[in-house]
């Protein structure tokens, strides 16, 4: 069934391209050039969902995505607005919240248990008795609520968010914002406008009226002139960006978009803002029936779609507005009754209205709309008489208040206008400007010279353009318009339901019981009965909620005020916020070499790292037994040099380092100033005032930061130089790690010559390098530090050299194994906010004779106090492995926890570190762990569970 | 928060980019009395208004550099190098 008019002289529609969607399982016809809600409406389907609380029918309401009525899921995607979306084939939609469909909806009783419901029922219905609540909320949040989400979660949208930095941003493409874009661009300024409707034009796209450009000869029909300003746009080097909705305006004027493919994160020098007006409801009984619509939904519908919406209609007005509404009907074949609440009333609209045979009542207002799901009928006042009206169709064309929120959100004033009974923008923010219909309703030909002037304005004020003459020239023009005052509607009270929130399903009745409770100022009004706080944000319902509430609390308008305006102003897609998020990702030179090797990968901060390339033990058995590599090319590296080099580690570690001998390297952890150990590290002395510093993987870029900032305040004659991804670095470690190192240098790697904590600068496979021969996993090692560039031929001559030894590469989970082994702690997994070294074992690295280093003072007054807890290490006697983060339990209490656990075939048991209270942490103590419901006990194990004398490491 | 934030070597940029280092703090002598070492590690003076704090620009040119911004407002007055100005401390 086709409920389309024959071809109109503007219809967006192209009737040679038909294109079937699916609307709920149904098989649908529509034409390119349809958008979802006019497809809807010309398949003779009036409900297009249920409302939010009371489950009520909802139609088609205002058709340019200011309210909510007609939200939909559209491929899998919930909530979509479907008169802002082009209708595509194959489209799979659905309506919202009916239990089990729209059309038959059980939860329909909803509507008459509304006095289970009251403002703020959720602050207080179903808690008494008690047990009422746990049977009322799967009901109510069944019953609640709109879209239901995506089941994959993220749905199969991918959302990018894109940066921009225009001269002039242009938010809207109605006559003003076109106005704007095109004069801005012309005067040379880079120009972004924004549209949040599929197509430009705004209000003109479904006028017939003529309008009046200054660059045109000769007044042209709303939708004709279109073509020609975006041409113009076009032309100019205008960024023209359709279904591009602007939803906030945060600090230093970010203005946050909606694209079509994503976020836009919108950076303007200037900004016009040309977002219009919003056709207001009227307030009477049953006003959210299907069939109730705004004047601008029946203009687009008709002249842009031609679908007509109902063939008797009543018009609701009190403007020369209605009866240019009443005159489109007429002309699509409609019976058209007039109800002016004007007592009287002239003019060419109402006059053309007239002799095209509709009827007009004087001093008219409805009071309820009548039918069940669709209205079929409208009560009225007509001159103090009560009537009664048989229709399908009531249009409301009332009053257009400013499109206000995005600057109210800049931070303009909004104050009311008595003239025009609307809150509209007036002291503007530094960087915006605005036109059109946006600072009160205005007739097209004035947005499009009020628009033409702001843009010339924001084009100079960021590139400096001259506007000069033309300014003036357009600012004579702008002197002719004049704007009509808004004649208010009476108030009169009807039967049924009257809603102020559409959204929210909010009435009159529960305004008023609010105002009853206390919740009288406007602020707590939305808050209580959720007013305003739906998916329209207030588009369609605050002109009259608030005028209500002034009403109930007997203050003026003014007075009451409305709530502040937040983003997002439009609804959008979660998604969107969601959107990509990058993280850095580093890899070491050695990277393709370890994913050769079949290496399994973790992250480790930053860093992808290899796990393991086999099983961890026979990695540990080769570093015990016979020789093993790892890459640390992700170590944290700094040179330090300069007079005052020495001074400078000596205040940023508690260690003494002054005393440190040329060629010799020490262990020491860096302290804030609360004493708590931030990074731990070796430091080696290459020469009297030249120093190689390595910190954690994790802690090199923290450490960078924290040293430059004592850096900026000391200010000494020193340099710190972040080499951390110049050099790469690698591990060799195992009895026959000598042997190895012997193969590839010249250079003396004897125990003599080359001991423990002892470095030598030489060429290692014949690459330059610095050997040191330190070592975390406590066998023989060296740590060789080289160009990064290299870091493949050192690797590669390494595994070759020792193919007869029996080399392998060892991973991180070998490692952290090995390190256990020796108790050696790892700073973040060990500690945490509260560990100082005195705790974590590391007292001895403390000088507190010292004259001052970060964490002095507090480890001077530490150091007076009984120690609370200590690191220790332990060894399972029964129950297995303890997860990492188990409580230490002493008489059913928390006291404790475990650190790092893990088995040890060298140990031959479960060993790990744990913190313990310091009276339990004796050698022997036996301590009991909870870990995942069952219990481990352990004993305290103060020494390495190997080589405990560190003859080895020595070695 | 969508702060612009002047480096005085890169010009205004996304405060994102940037880490921040808190009002500057002077560091008491390491003999100081325990209660000044406590109100240096955990009392701020919280101003409404002007103040000056640090600031790191870590996905930039990495140095640290002073600001003078209102707390109530947002806005920074200036940026500047630590070594142009008289010291105030951390």
């Amino acid at each position: 069934m086709s409920h389309r008019l024959g071809p109109g002289p503007w219809e967006s529609i192209d009737r040679s391209r038909p294109i079937g969607f699916w609307l709920d399982g149904r098989d649908v016809d529509g034409f390119v050039g349809d958008t979802v809600a006019s497809a809807i409406a010309a398949a003779g389907v009036v409900i297009t969902g249920r409302s939010f609380k009371y489950h009520r029918p909802r139609g088609l309401f205002c058709m340019t995505g200011a309210c909510a009525n007609c939200l939909v899921r559209i491929d899998g995607v919930p909530n979509l607005r479907a008169c802002q979306t082009q209708l595509r084939d194959g489209m799979r939609v659905e309506r919202q919240n009916g239990i089990p469909s729209v059309d038959f909806d059980m939860a329909r009783g909803v509507d008459r248990l509304s006095f289970f419901f009251p403002a703020g029922f959720y602050y207080k219905a179903f808690y008494r008795p008690r047990f009422m609540w746990p049977l009322a909320e799967p009901f109510i949040r069944q019953v609640a609520g709109l879209g239901t989400p995506p089941a994959d979660g993220a749905g199969n949208h991918h959302y990018e968010t894109v940066n921009l930095h225009p001269d002039v941003l242009v938010v809207g493409g109605g006559p003003a914002g076109l106005g704007a874009a095109i004069e801005s661009a012309r005067a040379g300024a880079k120009t972004l406008l924004l549209e949040a409707e599929p197509s430009l034009g705004g209000r003109l796209r479904a006028l017939g009226r003529l309008v009046r450009d200054p660059e045109q000869e000769i007044g042209l029909p709303g939708h004709a002139l279109i073509p020609k300003l975006e041409a113009d746009a076009a032309q100019a080097g205008v960024d023209l960006r359709p279904s591009t909705t602007a939803f906030g305006v945060f600090e230093y004027n970010l203005i946050a978009a909606a694209g079509p493919k994503g976020l836009l994160r919108i950076r303007p020098r200037q900004t016009v803002i040309a977002t219009g007006g919003l056709e207001q409801p009227l307030l009477f009984g049953n006003a959210d029936l299907p069939g109730v619509v705004l004047a601008g939904a029946v203009e687009r519908l008709v002249n842009l779609y031609r679908v007509v919406p109902g063939m008797r209609a009543v018009v609701l007005t009190g403007s020369e507005r209605g009866y240019e509404v009443a005159r489109t009907l007429i002309e699509a074949g409609a019976q058209v009754t007039v109800l002016d609440w004007r007592a009287a009333s002239t003019g060419p609209e109402a006059n053309a209205a007239a002799s095209k045979g509709a009827v007009v009542h004087k001093g008219a207002m409805a009071t309820t709309a009548l039918g069940s799901t669709r209205v079929r009928g409208l009560r009225a006042q007509v001159g103090g008489a009560r009537r009664r009206f048989a229709c399908d169709l009531v249009v409301v064309a009332g009053q257009l208040v400013p499109a206000s929120g995005l600057l109210a959100q800049a931070g303009a004033a909004v104050p009311y206008d008595q003239s025009q009974m609307a809150f509209v923008p007036s002291v503007l923010p530094d960087g915006f400007r605005a036109a059109g219909s946006v600072l009160g309703d205005s007739e097209p030909a004035a947005s499009l010279v009020m628009g033409r002037i702001a843009g010339l304005a924001a084009a100079a004020a960021a590139v400096g353009a001259a506007a000069g003459g033309r300014h003036d020239a357009l600012s004579k023009l702008a002197g002719g318009f004049n704007q009509a005052p808004f004649i208010r509607p009476p108030e009169i009270k009807g039967a049924g339901k009257t809603f102020t929130c559409l959204c929210m399903d909010v009435t009159t009745k529960e305004m008023e019981h609010s105002v009853a409770e206390g919740f009288d100022s406007i602020e707590l009004l939305k808050r209580y009965t959720a007013l305003g706080m739906g998916p329209c944000q207030g588009k369609s319902c605050l002109a009259g909620s608030v005028r209500y509430a002034a009403k109930l609390t007997s203050r003026t308008v003014p007075d009451t005020g409305v709530p502040t305006a937040r983003a997002p102003w439009m609804p959008i897609e979660l998604g969107l916020l969601a959107s990509e998020h990058f993280e850095p990702r580093k890899e070491s030179p050695l990277h393709d070499r370890h994913a050769d090797l079949g290496a399994e990968f973790l992250w480790a901060g930053e860093w992808r790292r290899p796990r393991q390339y086999r099983e961890p033990a026979e990695e540990c058995r080769a570093v015990h037994e016979r020789v093993a590599i790892i890459d640390v090319s992700s170590l944290g590296k700094f040179k330090v040099k300069g007079p005052e080099a020495v001074a400078l580690l000596e205040k940023l570690y508690p260690n003494r380092l002054g005393d440190l001998k040329v060629g010799r390297i020490r262990y020491g952890a860096m302290l804030n100033d609360q004493g708590v150990i931030l990074d731990d590290g070796t430091v080696a002395r290459l020469g009297d005032d030249d120093f190689f510093v390595t910190t954690t993987t994790s802690g090199a870029e923290a450490i960078d930061q924290w040293i430059k900032w004592w850096m900026a305040d000391w200010r000494l004659q020193a340099h710190v130089v972040n080499v951390s991804s110049a050099y790469a670095a690698i591990n060799v470690a195992g009895p026959r790690s000598r042997d190895l190192m012997a193969r590839l240098t010249d250079t003396d790697v004897s125990a003599a010559a080359l001991p423990y904590l002892k470095l030598v600068q030489a060429q290692v496979a014949g690459v330059p390098a610095l050997i040191l021969r330190i070592g975390f996993v406590g066998e023989l090692s060296y740590e060789v530090h080289f160009p990064g560039a290299f870091a493949e031929h050192v690797w590669d001559s390494m595994l070759e050299s020792g193919s007869d030894l029996g080399i392998l590469p060892f991973g991180l989970e070998s490692q952290r194994i090995l390190r256990l082994e020796k108790q050696h702690i790892i700073v973040g997994q060990d500690t945490d906010a509260l560990s100082t070294p005195y705790g974590a074992g590391l007292g001895w690295m403390v000088k507190l004779d010292k004259d001052d280093f970060l964490g002095k003072a507090a480890l001077v007054d530490d150091s007076r106090r009984e120690l609370q807890e200590k690191l220790v290490g332990f060894a399972v006697d029964t129950g297995g492995l303890p997860i990492e983060g188990a409580a230490l339990v002493v008489d059913k209490r928390p006291v404790g926890r475990v650190c790092s656990s893990r088995w040890s075939d060298a140990a031959g048991a479960f060993i790990g570190l744990a913190w313990v209270p310091t009276s339990i942490s004796e050698e022997g103590t036996a301590l009991t762990f909870r870990s995942g419901g069952t219990a481990i006990t352990a004993r305290v194990r103060l020494k390495p569970f190997l080589d405990p004398e560190g003859a080895k490491l020595r070695s | 928060m969508s702060l612009l934030v002047p480096c005085p070597n890169c010009g205004a940029r996304e405060f994102t980019e940037f880490a921040y280092g808190g009002e500057t703090n002077a560091r008491p002598e390491p003999t100081a009395p325990l209660d000044a070492l406590t109100h240096y590690l955990y009392v701020r003076r919280n101003v409404s208004g002007v103040q000056q704090e640090w600031w790191y620009h870590r996905d930039g040119c990495r140095s640290w550099f002073l600001a003078r911004r209102d707390t109530r407002t947002n806005r920074f007055q200036e940026s500047f190098w630590p070594e142009d100005t008289a010291r105030r401390g951390r």
